[in-house]
């Protein structure tokens, strides 16, 4: 009961990093394709604004996913970050990257410079969520053996399953923020960016349902295990779930109802993280090592979940408190578009 | 402010002489009593306006 | 500590062996990726206390320059609070990707603690997005409020990792049967003897580093004539800070010296490089240890003191390293090195803090005399260089430990090859990183 419990809370935490975590990956996509002065300044300060109060407490959820996994299943921890080290080498030079650079371009005082940040910014934005999801892929096809990097370093992680999942998380993570910034660019009264947002909320929509479609065929042969656990029982209602609640937040974009979007596209990668789970289920790694075997004894767990809920009691009002007064307006800063350098363009214009 | 000189002696005298529990934990008490104290002391608002009068004839070039 | 070394011939790898480990290669990672992190921890732990006092003295005064000084630091901490997010991260990371057998075989017995460090610093980057984004647009006082959070968080953060990292040099709450870890016991773990003195000494150094570092910046515009109350302010603030707790900084500098006498000899032994054990040990400044000769040469020796340092009695028994196998003793060199710098250092911050409260308490204000100001300058950088030295002295001084005396840290290294490469992007990575920070922080400085 226990493991289960332990794992499930993991299952939240990946969910929470992916819909929140991706939706600011995918703004750094978004933010890369957002195009010269004019055009792209207004969806630039777009994204600034969205982004800048909770971009860090996004990244928090991919710690708790670490520290949960390492205290309660550790030997599968072990495993998992010494056969995948360099995807998830990557993920964390990406990290720093992805994260010094939206601190730092606010501060960039040439068009190259802000280009540079920019283009560094965005090119980590897309490396995360791919190797994050080659990663899992690797996990999830049974190439991450117990023991101190048993499996193989490459194509543990670039394989077929690997590299499909992979791109199925970059182009969800720029899903996510195109439904979030056209519900964000609504509240904020910007309708020339509601439509901007939710063109790009569509195509990439669209994308994304034809690659898992795809997806589904590439496991098929390449991991039919994983394949079989997400075609029946608990993992292809998982699936079903998933595909239906994409498909309703299409749905939902194209009717303009920007904020119940996000919620249902929130629930189809719950959808799909849940059914990750259940593919693999009893396997934490898949072919050998079952939940219970991994788990560690009982003392750890309840201590991780007395630990996370005492944690929580000051956590979650803490949460509440930032996400309400984000929505109410109250730590919005000005919007304003912004060139390439991240400097107002009307501050621009006024300069002789 | 013979509180404050107080105060940081007696901290080290009780962590420096002795070696129980007790004596750490109200020797720290006392030392940071003094940092604590101290700041609020030395970074008094009243304190800093009136250094502006102690400044009026600095230099304030050269040097 | 016979019990101690039994356990470790016995202690099996979880993850079973690997291939020839790149430990080295594994260890510099590490330290470098820790050298990085840990002066951000500083400003985490120090500046949030810093800025909510400036700010209190708004609340008081009324007084806008007080608030402007109060905003700019906050905007500055948040910055260096987003960079110290990123480079904790990549120790995370680290953990799993340098240690795996470490991280395995123990996870289940202090990774408690990071989940509730993970709470901690989750709470301090809410309430410092709240702070910074809040500023005119909360009531002022539910402003003031939404710091205290920011500095109680930066506290438990500092409490929950450096628990660890106690646990690591005073091993409890599990037991080793059949070379495997069972019944780990994570709250006893956790509240271990050895993290106290840790734990205060690394609070103390984030106020230290922290009042220095920024002390020095506002000494500059001091040196170059600015002495508006703006600047004023931020240096009577900031040194007030540093400046008191340097002193005391010294006094838990002796505690943990004695506390490390008791539970980690071996480590003392090589602070002095002293080899035989002995009654009135000697304690020799300066010199370097010769491996061969096993003696320290060079050295000025004065006769009693490290007895007197480390257990306050000139006549004192003072283990030597002779009381190992020489595959268990740790670096001399490296040790000793590192050591005397941090105590150089902190002798000099101390007497520099003392000129300071001097200074106030006959005159009640600041020194006037540039040399004061060039020392605070100077004493920045120093407090970070000092910081580093204490690290280094505490975690090369475990060696060749990871858990002491029950984990070898090359059992706990990742089997995966390749190292160098790692090693080598993430030199470039932080080359890059440090670069992008020090020329955003030159920028905001100019904008005054």
């Amino acid at each position: 009961m226990l493991p289960g419990v332990c794992l499930a809370l993991v299952m939240v935490g990946l969910t929470a990093y992916a819909v929140l975590g991706s939706a600011d990956f995918g703004a750094g996509f978004w933010d890369l394709t957002a195009g010269g002065d004019r055009r792209g300044g207004r969806v630039r300060g777009m994204i600034q604004r969205s982004m800048a109060p909770v971009w860090e407490a996004n990244h928090v959820w991919l710690i708790f996913v670490l520290v949960v996994v390492w205290t309660a299943f550790p030997v599968a921890f072990g495993s998992i970050f010494s056969t995948l080290a360099v995807p998830l080498f990557l993920a964390a030079l990406g990290i720093i990257f992805r994260g010094a650079a939206f601190a730092l371009r606010g501060q960039a005082a040439t068009i190259r410079e802000a280009r540079t940040l920019g283009a560094l910014f965005a090119s980590a934005s897309v490396l995360i969520p791919f190797c994050l999801g080659a990663a899992i892929g690797g996990i999830a096809s049974g190439r991450v053996p117990v023991g101190n990097a048993a499996g193989d370093p490459w194509s543990s992680w670039l394989n077929p399953t690997s590299v499909l999942i992979g791109a199925i998380g970059v182009v969800t993570g720029a899903h996510l923020s195109a439904v979030f910034l056209a519900g964000d660019s609504r509240r904020a009264g910007l309708e020339d960016l509601v439509a901007a947002f939710r063109a790009r909320a569509l195509g990439s929509g669209v994308l994304a349902g034809v690659l898992a479609l795809a997806g589904l065929l590439v496991v098929r042969s390449d991991a039919r295990e994983l394949f079989d656990g997400l075609t029946s029982g608990a993992g292809l209602a998982c699936v079903l779930v998933s595909g239906a609640a994409g498909v309703g937040t299409l749905a939902l974009v194209a009717a303009g109802r920007h904020e119940p979007a996000r919620y249902v596209a929130a629930l189809s990668v719950a959808a799909i993280v849940a059914g990750w789970a259940f593919a693999q289920s009893p396997h934490v790694l898949p072919p050998d090592l079952t939940l219970d075997e991994a788990a560690a004894p009982d003392a750890t767990l309840a201590a991780v979940l007395a630990g996370l809920g005492v944690g929580a009691l000051i956590l979650v009002p803490s949460l509440v408190l930032l996400y309400r007064l984000v929505l109410r307006g109250v730590l919005d800063q000005r919007f304003e578009p912004l060139d390439q350098r991240f400097t107002p363009l009307d501050r621009e214009e006024r300069r002789p | 402010m013979r509180w404050l000189l107080a105060a940081f002696v007696a901290g080290v005298v009780l962590m420096v002489a002795f070696e129980h529990v007790v004596t750490r934990v109200l020797g720290l008490l006392c030392l940071f009593g003094f940092i604590v104290g101290g700041v609020f002391l030395i970074a008094d608002p009243v304190a800093l306006g009136k250094q502006e009068e102690g400044m009026a004839d600095e230099p304030r070039t050269g040097g | 500590m016979a019990a101690g070394l039994v356990v470790a011939q016995a202690l099996s790898d979880t993850l079973g062996g690997g291939s020839q480990p790149d430990l080295l290669e594994a260890r510099q990672m590490q330290a470098l990726s820790l050298a990085v992190h840990i002066p951000l921890v500083c400003f985490g732990i120090a500046f949030p206390a810093m800025f909510l006092f400036v700010e209190g003295l708004y609340l008081r005064t009324g007084d806008e320059t007080f608030k402007r000084l109060a905003t700019k630091w906050s905007k500055v901490a948040l910055t260096l609070f987003a960079v110290g997010v990123v480079t904790g991260m990549i120790l995370s990371f680290e953990f799993g990707l340098l240690w795996p057998d470490f991280m395995a075989t123990f996870g289940n017995v202090f990774g408690i603690a990071f989940a509730l460090e993970g709470i901690s610093f989750f709470v301090e980057a809410i309430f410092i997005a709240i702070y910074v984004y809040g500023w005119q647009r909360l009531s002022p006082r539910a402003h003031f409020l939404t710091g205290v959070p920011v500095v109680i968080s930066g506290f438990a953060g500092s409490f929950n990792v450096i628990a660890v990292n106690g646990w690591m040099n005073d091993p409890q709450g599990f037991d080793v049967v059949g070379g495997r870890v069972t019944d780990p016991r994570p709250w006893d773990a956790l509240i271990n003897d050895a993290m106290w003195h840790e734990l205060i000494h690394m609070y103390l150094a984030g106020y230290i580093v922290t009042g220095f570092i920024v002390a020095g910046v506002y000494s500059v515009a001091w040196l170059r004539g600015r002495r508006d109350a703006y600047v004023r302010t931020a240096l009577v603030v900031t040194l007030s800070f540093a400046c008191l707790a340097a002193p005391v900084q010294i006094i838990v500098g002796d505690w943990a010296a004695r506390s490390v006498t008791e539970r980690q000899p071996v480590k003392l032994a090589a602070f002095e490089g002293l080899v035989e054990t002995e009654k009135g040990a000697p304690f020799t400044i300066g010199g370097v240890f010769d491996e061969d000769e096993q003696r320290v040469r060079w050295g000025i020796e004065v006769p009693h003191l490290l007895s007197l340092l480390a257990r306050h009695d000139l006549n004192a028994e003072i283990t030597g390293l002779e009381s190992v196998p020489p595959e268990d003793r740790p670096p001399v060199n490296v040790v000793r090195f590192a050591f005397q710098t941090m105590v150089a250092i902190g002798t000099f911050l101390a007497m520099l803090g003392a000129v300071f409260f001097v200074t106030w308490l006959r005159l009640r204000r600041l020194p006037h005399s540039r040399w004061f100001y060039r020392a605070v300058v100077a004493a920045g950088p120093l407090a970070l260089v000092a910081l580093i030295a204490g690290w280094i002295t505490t975690e090369v001084g475990r060696q060749p430990w990871i858990v002491y005396e029950v984990m070898r840290t090359e059992q706990a290294v990742t089997a995966a090859d390749g190292l160098e490469v790692g090693y080598a992007a993430l030199v470039a990575v932080y080359l890059v990183l440090g670069s992008g920070v020090f020329w955003m922080l030159r920028r905001l400085a100019r904008q005054g």
